[in-house]
C-alpha cells in the first residue's frame, strides 16, 4: 500500500528551464498524474454509511477495508460542517477505517463534543480521516461473510449477486 | 451563484450516450435541475454545507448542481457502470468534488443518518411499475432534513398519500409544477418531443 500525495509531481515544473527530455518526461507525469486525479476515490464519509445488504446478514457494519492504494487530497476545512458530522458519524468505524488505510492519528474513543470547540488539533483530525483521505483501488469486506466489495477507480460496487439478494 | 450561471453550466453536461430504457434513462434538463437545486437551497436552505445524496444519478447533473451550490459532500448512487463513468467526467470537467456508489437503490440500506438531502429524478415506474416508490421509499428513509423529488403530475394524488401514510413523511408539498420535455430517445416514441407534467415535490421525513 502506498500514500501519494496529489503534490509530488509538481516538482518538475519549479526547477528552471529543464533539458529538453526531462521536459518529455514531465509531461508524461502530467498525463499521468491527471489521469489519477480524475478517478473518483471513496472516502470515509461514504464508508461510514455502507453496510453489507446481502440477505439474512446480520453483523453488517462496518465493512473491513482492504487497501491497495490510497490517495490524499485536500479539501477546505469547515469546523461548523464537522460538528454537524461529529454527532452522525459512527466513531469506531471512522477510527478502524482511517486506520487500516495507514492513518492512525485519531482516538480510540470518541472525545467529549466540548473537544470541536476548543481542541482544532482534533478537529484538524477528524476532517482529514473523513474527508482527506481516498481509496483508490482496494475492497471493502463484509465483517460475517468475508464478502468482498471491490472499489474500483474509487467507486465502491455494492451490486449483489442473484442468490445474495 | 445566480440562477442562470448555474443552469448555463449544467447545460454543458454530458448525457446519456447509450441510455437504458429498463432503468428509465431520460436526462434531467438544466432548466429543471437548477430550479430544483436552486429552490432547495435559496428557500430551505438545503443544501450548502449539507451532504446531499443523489439517488439514481445517471450522469450526475443533480449531484453537479449540488456541488455547484457548495454542499460539504455530495454522493451519487446509480446501478448503471456506464452513467457512472459519465457522471465521474463531468464532476472532473466542472471541477467538482462527487463521490459514487454503485448499487442497486431498492436494495441499499444506507447506514445511520448522515445524508441531510436527498435529491433525485427518480424512474417514473412506467416501465418497471412501483419504481417511483421504491425510490421515494428508500430516500425517505436515509435523509434526516428533507427529499426533493420529480414524480408525474398524474401520479400526486397516490403521492402523497404514499409519503404521508406509509413512507414516515411529517410533511409532502409539491413546489411547483414542471414541464419536462422527453425528447425522442428510444424506438418506442414516436413523437419527435414531448412535454409532460410533473411536479417538484419537497418532503420532510419525521424525526426519530
Amino acid at each position: 500500500m502506498s500514500i501519494i500525495s496529489h503534490h509530488d509531481t509538481c516538482v518538475f515544473h519549479l526547477r528552471r528551464q529543464p533539458p529538453r527530455h526531462f521536459a518529455f518526461l514531465a509531461h508524461l507525469l502530467l498525463v499521468a498524474q491527471r489521469e489519477r486525479e480524475r478517478r473518483k476515490k471513496m472516502r470515509l464519509i461514504v464508508h461510514n454509511m455502507l453496510s453489507c445488504n446481502i440477505k439474512g446478514v446480520v453483523n453488517k457494519f462496518p465493512l473491513l477495508i482492504e487497501a491497495e492504494k490510497v490517495i490524499e487530497k485536500e479539501v477546505d476545512f469547515n469546523p461548523d460542517f464537522l460538528r454537524h458530522m461529529f454527532a452522525k458519524i459512527e466513531w469506531k468505524a471512522l477510527v478502524d477505517g482511517a486506520r487500516s488505510m495507514g492513518y492512525s492519528e485519531l482516538p480510540d474513543y470518541a472525545p467529549d463534543t466540548a473537544a470541536l470547540d476548543s481542541d482544532e488539533s482534533f478537529l484538524r483530525k477528524f476532517h482529514h480521516a473523513l474527508l482527506e483521505l481516498h481509496l483508490d483501488e482496494g475492497s471493502i469486506v463484509c465483517p460475517e461473510t468475508g464478502r468482498k466489495f471491490s472499489v474500483n477507480k474509487g467507486i465502491p460496487n455494492m451490486l449483489l449477486h442473484e442468490d445474495e439478494v | 451563484m445566480k440562477l442562470k450561471q448555474l443552469e448555463g453550466l449544467l447545460g454543458d453536461l454530458e448525457q446519456f450516450s447509450n441510455p437504458k430504457v429498463e432503468l428509465e434513462q431520460y436526462p434531467t434538463g438544466p432548466h429543471i435541475a437548477s430550479r430544483m437545486l436552486f429552490t432547495a437551497e435559496n428557500s430551505y436552505g438545503d443544501i450548502t454545507d449539507k451532504v446531499v445524496a443523489d439517488f439514481g444519478c445517471g450522469c450526475g447533473t443533480l449531484s453537479a448542481a449540488a456541488a455547484l451550490l457548495d454542499a460539504a459532500c455530495v454522493i451519487g448512487y446509480d446501478i448503471d457502470t456506464e452513467s457512472l463513468e459519465t457522471a465521474t467526467l463531468n464532476a472532473e470537467e466542472l471541477e467538482v468534488e462527487i463521490d459514487f456508489v454503485q448499487c442497486d437503490i431498492t436494495k441499499l440500506q444506507l447506514k445511520g443518518k448522515i445524508v441531510d438531502t436527498v435529491v433525485m429524478n427518480p424512474p417514473f415506474g412506467t416501465r418497471k411499475k412501483g419504481a417511483d416508490m421504491e425510490f421515494l421509499s428508500a430516500a425517505m428513509k436515509v435523509a434526516s432534513q428533507a427529499v426533493y423529488s420529480l414524480h408525474k403530475t398524474s401520479t400526486r394524488e397516490h403521492i402523497k398519500r404514499a409519503a404521508l401514510r406509509d413512507f414516515n413523511a411529517k410533511s409532502a408539498e409539491v413546489l411547483c409544477e414542471l414541464r419536462y420535455d422527453v425528447p425522442k430517445l428510444y424506438k418506442f416514441h414516436k413523437r419527435k418531443e414531448v412535454d409532460i407534467a410533473v411536479d417538484l415535490w419537497r418532503f420532510v421525513p419525521k424525526q426519530n
